[in-house]
């Protein structure tokens, strides 16, 4: 059927204002941040904003109805393209879902339409005294939805967790446009049924689309410090993270960064102030870290945290304007207007990451790897960073980060044998080969190499939520830039 | 095309879709599609430049729907505004023209000003003012002020030749200073009327400029500088003069103004000038005055929506982005909403008057006056 009258029945259903054909329109959904050819231009055959569940649904069933794509489009900040539109068909913009339904101050809960970003939702919650520390970089464009859908990582997710720590319930619209509830209301744990809720937390709009959730939230606590310290190895930082946890402190964020981002921040502070920060040469890995609570207990924390540091081999960086920098860029993003740090700093080369689950005790050996193999491919290293992602342990998803010349497509083209091989090598250390982008249309059939027989359970998992393939087609079980192995 | 020179900004939003500039842009808060975000309208410019896209009516109007307010730019490292002036510029070389901003671009050649009003009545409010053909600094009373508030004009005249300044007036040989020209993308017409302007301060042997309004102030201070070689003339906006006096102990506002107030930062005058707090001061001059802020102000304010072509083209729009920041003010438990700018109050007023809001809407000036 004619495109034009697929929009035109949209249109009868959810209002002409939310519908769109024109190709300007739809040039602006063509991308996330994904690394690809900078000329690449996929279009979405028709773009629609709904603002409720049941508009959603409309749209499905007449996506369902004629059998073509449906693709999820929020924040556009995703690195996998889960976005792209590979098949055409129709981009549901999700930001049109933007009201916050109820804040329950008594039960520590908030339900929201899934559009709303996760700074508007934060800066609604502080009002109240609340805050949802899920805290990706992206936050004042991604969406609550996109934290669900790309299972994305969070500043606090040593203290927080990710998502499946925080959501509760969902409604989804599946790809036959059914408005199905899934979770458990209110309660923080259940012991009922299948966990569906937990197959929507990185699910990429391949099971349907999330448009209402339900999160557990917190009272916002009154006072926070951040600290820093350079250790000699990665695998020290790691031990005296460690001990910081073995003592019973309440760790808020945790980032190990290695040498080479640890010349960015001297960079950046050289460039800044003029002078040399006093950072010894023997310094190869960056340990950031916070502790939140009331006044008291941060600074006894603050000042035992010191202590474990430098017992564990530890220098505190002196520079306050480092640990600042890294704090501005981590979660108050609150850059010198115009020197907004994203636009400055991929002028030439945009940031591309394998973002790789390691097991704790082979991090060092993965970090090694991963410089040959970027030499190997011949691309830019830009440096290793382990995040932390589940509350109270040493939990590494790793951002192993290299700049990409997009204006080259065949330098494209060797980041994504790079990413291929940085997964297998994941794997190979028994670890995960995605850890906060997700498949997208890169790691999908690939995947099979870490899933085995496992990816035909998804397979007919998805088949229940999408029988004809309609929900964000071409992503996990396929990909444009990864082949499957032999 | 003009927005090849910007190229290397198109191409580094393109990979670097951060979307910080989105979520508090005035018209995709309205229109709500990707397109009339900044980095929206940055992946059209790509697809212009790469012959994706192709103009059209439609397309003029998702670009012209911005009021190039410049918040997506005070949350980049690019020059997003310019980049939309460049689009706007091509655009209309090509033949794309909003009619209303054509129509007022005819007016200002013809009678140098958009308002349909007569040339030989532009110097009307400056009767009995003492202007001094000899002095070096030039009041530049702009279109607003002259046709649609004269009456602020003579008054904010006075307090500057009272506070010490001799001043000199163009009178009716005043033109436009273009801004609606250059943001339209009437960029031709803009290089034309700014030479006439150019040609009539140098007869004149202006030093420096004072304008009131934050539109001509960024256009002379900013724009004139760039466009036209050896512009060499000092542009100060009223409120930096003021603040100045104030500190100088040329002006001394003594009679209270009991009342709790709020002030909004014209995006000209604040975001792209940087002119944040000398508006402060002033207020802060006033004894029995207070000032509370708005949870946006500064380099966060909200745009009144009517700058950059909105108010001419889309007035609909425009009114219901200012009638978003009059709640904002409400918000603050003030009960007048103070700013300076006369295309920003012109907005507001009927903000005010179509949401029934109790706030009042009080010029900076005046209110000083008042204390004065």
């Amino acid at each position: 059927m004619e495109i034009q009258k697929i929009a035109e029945e949209i249109a009868n259903k959810i209002g002409e204002e939310k519908v769109s054909t024109e190709k300007f329109h739809r040039m602006t959904y063509s991308r996330d941040w994904s690394p690809r050819d900078a000329k690449e231009t996929i279009l979405p055959d028709l773009v629609v904003v709904p603002s409720t569940t049941e508009e959603v649904a409309e749209v499905v069933k007449i996506a369902h109805k004629h059998r073509i794509p449906v693709v999820p489009f929020a924040g556009g900040t995703g690195m996998g393209g889960g976005v792209s539109p590979v098949r055409g068909g129709i981009t549901i913009d999700t930001k049109g879902l933007n009201k916050i339904l109820e804040i329950d101050e008594k039960n520590l809960t908030v339900t929201t339409q899934t559009g709303v970003t996760v700074l508007n939702l934060n800066r609604e919650l502080e009002k109240h005294g609340l805050w949802w520390p899920h805290d990706p970089e992206s936050k004042p464009s991604s969406t609550v939805g996109a934290a669900v859908s790309c299972d994305n990582d969070s500043t606090f997710g040593i203290k927080y967790g990710k998502l499946v720590d925080h959501l509760l319930n969902a409604v989804i619209v599946t790809g036959t446009g059914e408005i199905v509830r899934l979770g458990h209301r209110k309660a923080l744990c259940t012991s009922t049924g299948y966990k569906l809720h937990w197959l929507l937390i990185g699910a990429e709009g391949t099971l349907g689309i999330v448009t209402e959730v339900t999160l557990k939230v917190f009272p916002k606590p009154e006072t926070r410090a951040v600290e820093a310290a350079v250790f000699k190895s990665i695998s020290e930082a790691i031990g005296a993270l460690q001990r910081l946890l073995t003592a019973g402190l309440s760790v808020e964020s945790a980032h190990i960064n290695c040498k080479k981002r640890l010349g960015f921040y001297t960079h950046a502070y050289r460039e800044k102030y003029g002078r040399e920060p006093e950072i010894p040469d023997w310094a190869e890995a960056l340990l950031f870290v916070s502790f939140n609570g009331d006044e008291e207990v941060v600074r006894f924390s603050h000042q035992y945290a010191l202590r474990i540091l430098q017992e564990s081999g530890g220098l505190k960086v002196k520079e306050q304007e480092i640990i600042d920098g890294w704090w501005t860029s981590k979660h108050t993003l609150k850059f010198e207007p115009y020197k907004q740090k994203w636009p400055d700093s991929q002028r030439t080369k945009k940031f591309g990451a394998a973002d790789l689950g390691i097991p704790i005790g082979r991090i060092e050996e993965a970090y090694q790897k991963f410089l040959q193999i970027a030499e190997k491919n011949q691309i830019e290293v830009l440096g290793m960073c382990v995040y932390n992602e589940r509350p109270n342990r040493i939990s590494p998803s790793i951002s192993f980060a290299v700049f990409v010349d997009d204006s080259n497509p065949d330098e494209v083209r060797r980041f994504y044998k790079y990413v291929e091989e940085m997964s297998k090598m994941a794997v190979d250390l028994g670890g995960t080969m995605s850890t906060y982008i997700g498949d997208g249309d890169r790691l999908g059939g690939f995947n099979r190499y870490e899933h085995g027989e496992a990816l035909n359970y998804m397979k007919k998992i998805k088949e229940v939520f999408d029988p004809e393939n309609i929900m964000n087609p071409g992503k996990k079980f396929e990909s444009r830039w990864i082949k499957p192995e032999k | 095309m003009r927005i090849e020179e910007y190229k290397d900004d198109i191409y580094t939003c393109n990979r670097s879709r951060c979307g910080f500039c989105r979520e508090a842009c005035p018209t995709y808060q309205e229109m709500g599609f990707e397109s009339y975000s900044s980095r929206g309208r940055m992946l059209i410019a790509r697809g212009l430049l790469e012959g994706v896209l192709e103009p059209s009516k439609e397309l003029l109007d998702c670009v012209n729907l911005c009021a190039t307010c410049g918040y997506c730019q005070s949350r980049c490292a690019l020059r997003n505004v310019e980049v939309f002036e460049a689009l706007r510029a091509d655009l209309v070389e090509q033949g794309f023209k909003d009619e209303y901003h054509e129509r007022a671009v005819e007016e200002i050649k013809r009678n140098g000003n958009p308002y349909l009003k007569p040339r030989n009545e532009r110097a009307a409010w400056a009767d009995g003012i003492p202007f001094s053909k000899d002095a070096d600094t030039l009041l530049f009373a702009g279109c607003t002020y002259p046709y649609i508030f004269p009456d602020w004009l003579k008054s904010s005249a006075k307090l500057l030749i009272d506070g010490g300044l001799e001043l000199n007036y163009l009178g009716n040989e005043e033109n436009c200073c273009g801004s609606l020209m250059l943001t339209t993308g009437f960029l031709d017409d803009f290089t034309e009327n700014g030479e006439k302007n150019l040609h009539a301060f140098r007869e004149a042997g202006v030093k420096r400029i004072i304008t009131g309004c934050p539109g001509c102030y960024k256009i002379l201070a900013e724009d004139y500088p760039k466009h036209f070689e050896n512009f060499d003339i000092e542009v100060e906006h009223i409120t930096q003069v003021v603040a100045r006096m104030l500190d100088e102990g040329k002006m001394n506002p003594s009679k209270p103004v009991e009342a709790i107030v709020t002030y909004h930062d014209p995006c000209h005058l604040g975001r792209h000038m940087r002119v944040f707090e000398e508006p402060r001061k002033i207020l802060e001059s006033i004894p029995g005055l207070e000032l509370r802020e708005m949870e946006n102000n500064r380099f966060d304010a909200k745009c009144c929506g009517a700058g950059g072509g909105m108010m001419a083209a889309y007035p609909e729009i425009a009114v219901k982005i200012a009638e978003k920041r009059v709640k904002e003010a409400e918000a603050t438990g003030a009960e007048m909403l103070v700013t300076i700018c006369p295309i920003c109050e012109f907005n507001f007023e009927r903000a005010i008057r179509y949401s029934d809001s109790p706030i009042k809407l009080v010029d900076l000036m005046e209110l000083l006056k008042e204390s004065l």
